[in-house]
């Protein structure tokens, strides 16, 4: 039976959603000082605005909606659920001010895709946006791939004991401490520590192909925001290929790689146990699926003779490949070139590669390497049932941190995701073809957009259809959040409208 | 700071740093294998 919901309820959800929504405000301080740095008067000024008006919302709405009580699993769903749109939202307001967007739609269609780190965007003339702004689509993507409640957990939560549960409803289920506090501390270290790493190396890259010192800086940092948190962001419109640097290419690769793969791992290869990295069946299922779809890729570039040598072959390819698989959406080549010269093969191997996606408990979205491990591993275990003796008794084992028994319990959650996700891709990719894309290109850009990823075949743009904007920004919130926490919000508005109901029937 | 906290301390950094070297390692390797997969391609076709 589902429960009524009471004025308490909407209290915690306030509380809650307030206190990240001040987090955002505060992250919004970080752009306003980078356009004063640049001496952008307009822009420190929007973003002066912008911080204003969420820290008042958050206020406000913390203030009064002020609790002592702790949330309970519901509520941290919908707080998980409701703060992103919240976010959503508010973090649209300085790109509206910005001028730069058609319409505040775009600007929260600019601003999901930052947070959920799938990199579409419909900025217009981004090549002559202010450095405040950069910043700021950027670190939406980098908290974005953390998580935003990871970050108001980190600075102004604490360790409530409904915390956790509120980061579960964010996707990051791992509970690598007793204290979650100190899950969201560890998951800060580990991105900041790479962040010093990924700024300095991409930085003196972009210095040697002749970037102004200043500015290689800069764009050492963006480039890496966007690559660790498999976001797909880049600060001019042409992407990766503005800077014509295969080392700026490689450097790239490895953080997206390193970005991809669970936080829990993170920490077992951090604190000593190395030998996770081989053994872990995210990993071993990730390397897999990454060969076996690179393979595809060369196949259907070799067939079509696009790539002169194995060089270009490998660094066109692969990058994208890679960037597709591991849901960042950085890009080599033009978006147009998927259609033209890869061809449907090559676009199906990426679209397959974006719908596995990355690592469970990451910063990349997709239906992650865990779930398609465990789903093969359950496969192969019935498999080895029907071939055993009657009264043999047959289990599955998979490693994941530890030695895991296979239940058909695990495998049957396992496969309920896997559906979902198959479900968004194709609602989003119908819609497409509804409106006259071909099938090849509407799967591709659904996939895209429901996997977190952002690579794009040339449909997303500023003029596409409404509808298909707000179907792409449903996709990326979902995909995100892994359905859970969104469908107990949705069941929570319902909930609350048959409560209200029953109230004024009584009265 | 103690002896003991130092050594402590010491030994948390050294495998972070094993960490990120053994990840980095393991991103390059699988970059590696692909450049290898695409010669092949181009060798054998």
């Amino acid at each position: 039976m589902i429960r009524r919901v009471w004025r308490e309820d909407f209290r915690i959800i306030g509380y809650y959603t307030g206190l990240v929504t001040i987090g955002v405000g505060l992250l919004m301080l970080i752009p306003m000082v980078t356009s004063l740095v640049f001496r952008e008067w307009a822009s420190a000024l929007d973003f002066a605005i912008s911080v204003a008006l969420t820290l008042l919302v958050g206020y406000v709405l913390a203030l009064i909606s002020r609790t002592k009580n702790v949330p309970g699993l519901t509520h941290a769903m919908v707080i998980a659920a409701g703060s992103w749109l919240v976010a959503m939202v508010l973090s649209g307001v300085p790109y509206v001010l910005s001028g730069h967007v058609k319409s505040f739609l775009d600007a929260c269609f600019d601003t999901m895709s930052g947070y959920t780190t799938t990199g579409m965007f419909l900025l217009q003339d981004l090549d002559h946006i202010s450095q405040g702004l950069n910043m700021w689509r950027h670190l939406l993507t980098y908290v974005g791939g953390q998580g935003i409640v990871v970050l108001a957990l980190t600075f102004l939560i604490g360790s409530t004991g409904g915390a956790f549960k509120i980061m579960v409803g964010e996707g990051k289920e791992e509970k690598l401490e007793p204290n979650v506090r100190h899950i969201a501390v560890l998951i800060w270290r580990i991105s900041l520590i790479y962040l010093g790493v990924g700024t300095v190396v991409l930085g003196l890259i972009a210095m040697a192909n002749g970037i102004k010192p200043y500015l290689a800086f800069f764009h050492g940092a963006y480039i890496f925001m966007s690559a660790w948190s498999t976001g797909g962001f880049a600060p001019y419109s042409q992407n990766m290929l503005y800077y014509h640097s295969s080392a700026m290419e490689i450097a790239s690769m490895v953080f997206f790689i390193l970005g991809s793969f669970n936080f829990a791992l993170h920490y077992a290869v951090w604190t000593g146990n190395r030998r996770e990295i081989l053994r872990n069946v995210e990993i071993v299922s990730f390397t897999i699926t990454v060969l076996t779809t690179f393979s595809l890729v060369c196949l259907a570039l070799m067939q079509r003779g696009v790539y002169p040598n194995a060089v270009e072959l490998f660094r066109r390819g692969f990058f994208q490949l890679i960037s597709g698989h591991t849901t960042t959406g950085q890009s080599n080549i033009y978006a147009r070139t998927f259609v033209r010269e890869w061809g449907p093969l090559g676009m199906l191997a990426t679209t397959i590669a974006m719908a596995i996606g990355a690592s469970a408990a990451s910063t990349g979205g997709g239906f992650k390497g865990l779930r398609m491990g465990i789903i093969v591993k359950g496969i192969a275990t019935d498999i080895r049932k029907l071939l055993s003796p009657e009264r043999a008794v047959v289990t599955g084992h998979y490693h994941h941190l530890h030695d895991n028994t296979l239940t058909d319990s695990v495998v049957k959650g396992a496969a309920v995701i896997v559906v979902l996700y198959v479900l968004i891709y194709v609602v989003g990719a119908v819609v497409g073809m509804v409106y006259g894309y071909p099938m090849v290109d509407a799967f591709f850009e659904s996939v895209s957009a429901g996997s977190n990823t952002g690579l794009s075949c040339g449909v997303t743009q500023a003029s596409m259809p409404t509808l298909l904007k707000i179907v792409y920004m449903l996709e990326m919130w979902m995909g995100r959040l892994e359905f859970l926490s969104v469908f107990t919000l949705f069941g929570f508005i319902a909930t609350s409208f048959r409560s209200m109901r029953v109230r004024k029937a009584a009265v | 700071m103690d002896e003991r906290s130092r050594t402590k301390r010491m030994t948390s950094l050294r495998r972070g740093l094993l960490g990120m070297l053994t990840e980095v390692a393991f991103a390059g390797g699988l970059i590696g294998v692909a450049f290898l997969i695409s010669w092949l391609f181009f060798a054998g076709r």
